[in-house]
């Protein structure tokens, strides 16, 4: 071989593992290899180990295996999230059939029983959601509530914001707030109600698949020591 | 519209799929052969200026684009080039961006099969080659089993009395790939590519140290040795510089090597987290599959059949092509190692078909992805109508196997010409419709690595216009002999017939979409910024968390509190 071929050969070699190693070495130390808690369960485990042996081979480089496995508690569970903000309420972008059930939350037994339909939209350039709620009387099918909920989500906390207002309604509506955890979509809010005392409420989002969620909400009079299942809805794409 | 709720799990998984998309039968059997027919080491001049010119940025701006696309919600070629583009004309073009992994997959999956079916007939000691037989008896063995294989002989081998078997392969593959993309982007596609990748790596680097250890294997042909066989491929040939079929080949290599313009990585890309880095990722998918190329595809075929086949053995070789070169030259060089020769071939073929079964899938991905965006159905519907159109699609390519006319028209129409033209797309819709400005920015959001300021200069001119040239000189040296192909050969015909009606469906699936996207409130043609840029949508982070109301709560029903 000539100067010229090695000269060639180890230049082009040099600089695609060169650069390749350098690569690895930066995303594998860099604090987004975020790898979430259901990839170190097995999904990049014995692959990302044998990719760092072989970057730390040829690089000279000494990824330590803990960059790719371990991480900080705050990464994991912002990683857990997955969703980004913004898109955490895209599952309910649609027209769906709600079955909603509403409870004694006293004694837990059915209080009524309603069809309803949910339609929900982003509007301006998907910084909001409108979703549109109406509910239908089971005998005649006359509608018996509508009601409006506008959903905004805010970078700077994180949170989903809730407005609602139901036609008619002479309180001016409620507003709630809440953020995604674990694949489920939490809300709460508090409100004064006769006598004085304060009613928290919580409700979630849950189930969530390409088709259905579900949803439900509990009510709370002594602070939040004892919940009480007051509302349900399954919701499935129409 | 339906959810796409699936993202990728880590920065590892995405760039290791992007890799796995880009390393494929080319890295092994094209870059090689490309290589040593055009000036060996010289090659690699062309080849580095087309990857630091072309093939890098383009990489970057689909990055770029898919992310920002995702970001409003898209995830389809059609959706994120008509949110870039800013309207219906670049979302129809961006067509092509789901035409090209669909129309390839057709074939690709066919090509899978038969790594798969080498590998079996290593693993099973059915390959019939037998090395006590002269060379030109091996070649002419070899050359018959590739052909009976693949059915180039006639239409319709695959379902008549040949080796019927040989089927299967072709539908275990498809299984594989409908199995994972089924599973989704982070169970199915990641969690295979960062195991499939590394074993690739593995396997290579074996092959790798076997070739580079073969020493001059027969004492009576001192020539034909592992020195010799790292010179033809890589000693010099500076005239090679002067002939424009140099600087074109390894453009060309490096343009379909890298992965640009297939629709690939702007959907991949699509799921990346808006503040997640790009820049770094986009790179290192691009490192990664030149250390496939450069780095294993470099060092071991050309070389292996030096060893074994001599200067004048190798030469016809490479000019069989990738597939001849690998197909029917390799076992006939695997065979010549003795006792270890099944093994080591058998470790080849079962690393070309992991290679190809990380194309397949990332070829399968774009289209599904399009299928639940623009009809509104769910993962496993896409699936189920994607396979739809893949099993007519497949169906004819194992069927219309004479002489590879048909799927030899699609890879030219589709895996080819259109890829040139859907690049020249994305990086003009990056660079003007977007502008170099905006675009840098977005490339820089959230970015590891801070791209040298000279890339925008590259991006904005040197890239659409080396581009344009590559184009041009592309249709003027390939175009009338394809043309004159259509014309005269009724595969051919068909083969565009069908390409035809697929993009007529693709289409119809676009305007559907279309009516759906506007219905929602999606931001379809792009006429607004990013929510974070949106001053509404900041102002309503000055509402203190957890605030709450004087008003009781009623959502959705009318209240009835205890």
């Amino acid at each position: 071989m000539t100067i010229g071929g090695w000269l060639f050969m180890i230049g082009s070699l040099a600089f695609v593992w060169g650069l390749a190693g350098w690569c690895f070495v930066r995303i594998l130390r860099g604090p987004n290899a975020s790898e979430t808690p259901q990839a170190s369960n097995g999904s990049s485990g014995p692959g990302a180990m044998i990719l760092v042996l072989l970057v730390g081979l040829v690089s000279g480089a000494t990824p330590a295996s803990s960059q790719v496995t371990a991480r900080d508690s705050n990464q994991a569970v912002a990683s857990d999230q997955g969703v980004p903000g913004p898109l955490q309420f895209d599952f309910m972008i649609g027209e769906w059939d709600v079955v909603y059930r509403s409870f004694d939350v006293e004694t837990g037994e059915l209080k009524q029983e309603l069809k309803a339909v949910q339609k929900a939209r982003y509007v301006n350039n998907r910084s909001m959601i409108v979703d549109e709620w109406a509910s239908y009387d089971p005998d005649t099918g006359d509608q018996v509530t509508y009601g409006l909920t506008l959903r905004s989500y805010a970078e700077e906390t994180g949170k989903w914001y809730h407005n609602y207002l139901r036609a008619g309604d002479p309180t001016g509506g409620s507003r709630f707030n809440g953020e995604w955890r674990d694949g489920v979509m939490h809300a709460e809010g508090a409100a004064l109600i006769p006598g004085g005392r304060t009613l928290r409420f919580r409700l979630k989002f849950y189930e969530i698949e390409a088709d259905s969620f579900k949803w439900m909400e509990e009510w709370s009079i002594d602070d939040g020591a004892t919940w009480h299942l007051a509302k349900t809805q399954d919701v499935k794409r129409r | 519209m339906s959810v796409q709720r699936d993202q990728w799990t880590s920065r590892l998984g995405v760039v290791l799929a992007v890799s796995g998309s880009a390393v494929g039968l080319g890295n092994f059997l094209r870059f090689p052969g490309q290589a040593a027919a055009n000036g060996g080491g010289a090659f690699l001049i062309p080849y580095f200026l087309g990857l630091i010119l072309l093939g890098i940025p383009i990489c970057w701006a689909e990055w770029t684009m898919g992310r920002y696309g995702g970001a409003k919600g898209f995830h389809s070629a059609p959706g994120i080039l008509g949110v870039i583009g800013k309207g219906r004309w670049a979302r129809y073009l961006g067509v092509s961006g789901t035409l090209i992994p669909l129309g390839v997959s057709f074939y690709y999956t066919f090509i899978a099969a038969w790594c798969l079916g080498y590998f079996v007939a290593y693993l099973t000691g059915s390959m019939p080659i037998d090395p006590s037989q002269a060379i030109t008896a091996q070649t002419a063995a070899s050359s018959a089993f590739y052909q009976d294989f693949v059915g180039a002989g006639r239409n319709g081998f695959w379902f008549g009395v040949g080796p019927v078997p040989t089927i299967a392969f072709w539908a275990v593959a498809f299984g594989i790939n409908v199995f994972l993309i089924l599973r989704g982007l982070s169970k199915g596609i990641e969690r295979f590519v960062t195991l499939a990748m590394p074993m690739m790596a593995v396997c290579a680097a074996v092959v790798l140290i076997r070739v580079l250890t073969l020493g001059t294997p027969d004492p009576a042909v001192p020539e034909q040795n592992v020195m010799a066989g790292l010179a033809f491929m890589w000693n010099p040939d500076f005239a090679a510089l002067s002939n424009p079929q140099t600087w074109l080949a390894a453009t060309g290599q490096i343009f379909f090597s890298v992965s640009v313009g297939f629709g690939v990585i702007i959907n991949y890309a699509s799921y990346v987290r808006r503040d997640e880095d790009v820049a770094l990722s986009g790179l290192t998918a691009a490192a990664t599959n030149e250390v496939f190329e450069v780095g294993f595809g470099g060092l071991i075929t050309v070389v292996a059949s030096f060893v074994f086949l001599g200067l004048s053995g190798t030469i016809g070789a490479v000019s069989t092509g990738q597939f001849g070169l690998g197909f029917q030259t390799l076992p006939v060089v695997f065979a010549q190692m003795g006792a270890i020769g099944p093994f080591v071939g058998g470790l080849w073929f079962f690393m070309l078909f992991l290679a190809a079964l990380t194309s397949t899938l990332s070829m399968y991905q774009p289209v599904v992805a399009f299928f639940q965006e623009a009809l509104g159905v769910d993962r496993r519907r896409a699936t189920v109508f994607m396979v739809a159109v893949c099993l007519v699609g497949s169906f004819m390519v194992v069927y219309y196997t004479a002489g590879g006319v048909f799927w030899n028209t699609i890879d030219f129409w589709i895996g080819t010409f259109l890829i040139h033209i859907v690049a020249m797309i994305e990086i003009v819709c990056f660079s003007w419709v977007l502008g170099i400005d905006k675009g840098w920015d977005e490339l820089h959001r959230g970015a590891e690595m801070r791209v040298p300021r000279g890339f925008r200069f590259i991006m904005k001119w040197v890239a659409p216009t080396y581009l344009s040239v590559i184009l041009l000189a592309f249709c003027a040296t390939s175009l009338p002999a394809s043309v004159r192909q259509v014309t005269q050969q009724p595969l051919a015909l068909l083969a565009l017939t069908l390409i035809a009606a697929v993009i007529v469906l693709l289409l119809v699936c676009v305007r559907i979409g279309e009516v759906r996207w506007r219905r929602m409130g999606l931001d379809l043609d792009g006429r607004f910024g990013l929510s974070a840029e949106v001053p509404e949508a900041q102002s309503l982070g000055a509402r203190t968390p957890g605030s709450s109301s004087s008003i009781p709560h009623t959502p959705p029903v009318e209240k009835d509190h205890p």
